[in-house]
């Protein structure tokens, strides 16, 4: 007997919406977990998957997907790729495998709200999926990691890493929490699929697999791949919540949802990403730069569909293109100078070759962050590895909670954005977080930093109070990745500024 | 609306690089005879970009690959896309607006 095919009975099957009589439809969608911004139920059920799957297909698609990714493992895990691998590589792998893991398993509790509190049975059917993608996500990336901790003790952090107070967790759970967890189901959909997932998972699944491919390491090449083809299914859930919000007089509100979420994940994947791409992939493997790879995916693919959608391009367009050439530039000088406050081995990756493909890539960087480099370099040169590390704390902005910094060198431009509330200052890296902080001060203004916490007590004035408050025993505190031998490429001493 | 936004918009896949993805192109090329089309390479993945709307049958990359060929197997085969996406049993389409 011949199936059905899925149009003829897809739009029935998922109609799961009814007229409640036990209980009102405020206390079905309560509206701290579904806002409807004033649109009626009748208009929400209009929502209309653009990427329908049965779940049979479903199950079918990803038992394939797991059979796929987990033969290529297998077969390539005699090979020891890791223990051969650079120390470049492997910094990588443990930044990846540290911040992604437990992000994409919580992910699961974000889909699971939109999958009980979507409006449309419709957003409900494709939140499932989306729910078990994520869960799937986290429990592969933990997988793989594993493979890795006989090797190296850093991989324990893909577990440890979510419930510590190390700094640059707490930035990206910030951000998480900020677009994802603490939202309604409405609005989650739109910040996590359109500030995260239809823009910069492109960048960490898809471009960075390309090096990954490059470098030979075909195993978490096709890993990566094999996340983000659910990724692009389920992430479409954010077209038609735009397209009905924007349809019924909530443009504003839908554009102001895609501007937040969409810086708040920028400045994180500038630092992942970016330091990933730009310094700890091999420079004989690097396929694009964190640069040329933003242009592909972000500004042109995702600007794009922000602008075909009928919103406007973020306000901040123009300070991005600027940010993407310099923001991540200023984070990897702070990620080595302050290496033991990372659990990986950083890696500075500022060799002569390594400085001469920044400076094609980046037209001026010689003269800006090379100058800091410069001072690095000629310190480790003449044996002061204390002076390599800065001894006052960097300062935090109390929005990405990543250093506050600028263009080094010539175009060292400081700018202090703050913004002074109930008593205290608060310091902001730029213009588009200090404007998040403003649209909604209240649930910002609680929130302290790293530094706040020295300052206010909470931490203790050493740095061992510092490291130990991060959850970082003494092995687990980041020193260079290559011991110093970086510098044998520089045969004349530099003159230090 | 910015200066992209108001060329042509080439909307298409992203396919992973392998057999499907190969059989993908040749699709998109028999699916779209009368559009512009671009192939842009990379390591490890490729773009099909398709002049304003990309259509893609099953059975086109079934008929090339010589077996059947679901839609379920096109995604496991690829990780983005651009576009807005509209898929059915028998066919994916690529919206530019």
């Amino acid at each position: 007997m011949a199936l059905l095919k899925m149009e003829e009975w897809y739009d029935l099957a998922r109609e799961t919406n009814w007229t409640p009589s036990y209980a009102s439809e405020e206390e079905l969608y309560p509206e701290t977990m579904s806002e409807d911004f004033g649109i009626p139920l009748n208009v929400w059920e209009t929502f209309d998957e653009p990427y329908k799957v049965s779940y049979r297909d479903y199950v079918r698609a990803q038992r394939d997907k797991d059979v796929a990714a987990y033969s290529v493992k297998a077969a390539l895990a005699r090979a020891e790729f890791f223990k051969n691998a650079s120390p470049h590589w492997k910094a990588l792998l443990a930044l990846h495998f540290s911040a992604v893991c437990w992000a994409e398993f919580h992910s699961a509790s974000c889909f699971g709200r939109m999958t009980r509190f979507g409006r449309a049975p419709g957003m409900r059917n494709m939140a499932t999926f989306g729910t078990l993608d994520e869960i799937r996500h986290g429990q592969i990336q933990i997988y793989f990691a594993y493979e890795f901790l006989k090797h190296d003790a850093v991989f324990d952090w893909c577990h440890k890493s979510s419930k510590t107070e190390n700094w640059i967790i707490i930035s990206l759970r910030h951000a998480l929490d900020d677009i994802a967890h603490t939202r309604d189901g409405t609005t989650a959909g739109v910040m996590l699929n359109m500030g995260l997932e239809q823009s910069f998972t492109n960048l960490q699944f898809v471009a960075l697999s390309a090096d990954a491919a490059k470098c030979g390491d075909h195993s978490f090449a096709t890993m990566l791949q094999s996340i983000q083809t659910d990724e692009a299914r389920h992430a479409q859930i954010g077209e038609p919540l735009v397209r009905i919000l924007c349809e019924n007089g909530r443009k504003k509100e839908a554009q102001q949802m895609v501007d937040i979420s969409f810086w708040r994940m920028w400045k994180q994947f500038s630092a992942l990403s970016g330091i990933g791409m730009d310094y700890y992939t091999p420079l004989e493997h690097r396929e694009n730069s964190l640069k040329e790879f933003m242009e592909e995916w972000v500004i042109g693919q995702f600007g794009r569909t922000v602008e075909a959608m009928g919103l406007a391009l973020p306000w901040y367009w123009d300070y991005l293109k600027h940010d993407i050439a310099t923001f991540h530039h200023a984070q990897q000088i702070g990620v080595y100078v302050y290496r033991a406050t990372q659990w990986w081995r950083p890696i500075a990756s500022v060799s002569p070759a390594e400085r001469e493909w920044l400076e094609e890539k980046y037209p001026g960087w010689n003269d800006t962050f090379g100058k800091c480099w410069d001072v690095v370099t000629e310190n480790i040169r003449n044996g002061h590895y204390d002076k390599t590390v800065p001894a006052p704390p960097p300062l935090i902005c109390n929005m990405c909670h990543l250093e506050v910094s600028g263009v080094a060198g010539g175009e060292w431009q400081p700018v202090d954005y703050h913004v002074d509330l109930d008593g205290r200052r608060y310091h902001f890296c730029c213009e588009p977080c200090k404007w998040i902080f403003e649209l909604e001060p209240a649930r910002y203004k609680g929130h302290r930093s790293i530094i706040d916490r020295a300052f206010d007590g909470t931490i203790g004035p050493e740095l061992d109070d510092f490291l130990n408050y991060m959850g970082q025993s003494e092995p687990e505190r980041g020193v260079c990745g290559y011991d110093y031998q970086w510098i044998d490429g520089y045969d004349t001493p530099v003159a230090a500024e | 609306m910015s200066d992209t936004a108001a060329q042509a918009r080439f909307v298409g896949p992203v396919m992973r690089a392998g057999e499907i993805g190969e059989a993908v192109i040749e699709a998109i090329h028999e699916d779209n005879t009368d559009r512009k089309i671009e192939v842009e390479e990379h390591e490890s993945y490729f773009r099909v970009k398709v002049e304003g709307e990309c259509l893609l049958t099953m059975a086109t990359v079934s008929n090339i690959l010589g077996r059947e060929v679901l839609v379920s197997d096109i995604e496991m085969n690829m990780p983005s896309f651009e576009g807005f996406i509209r898929v059915e049993t028998e066919k994916m389409l690529f919206l530019s607006k």
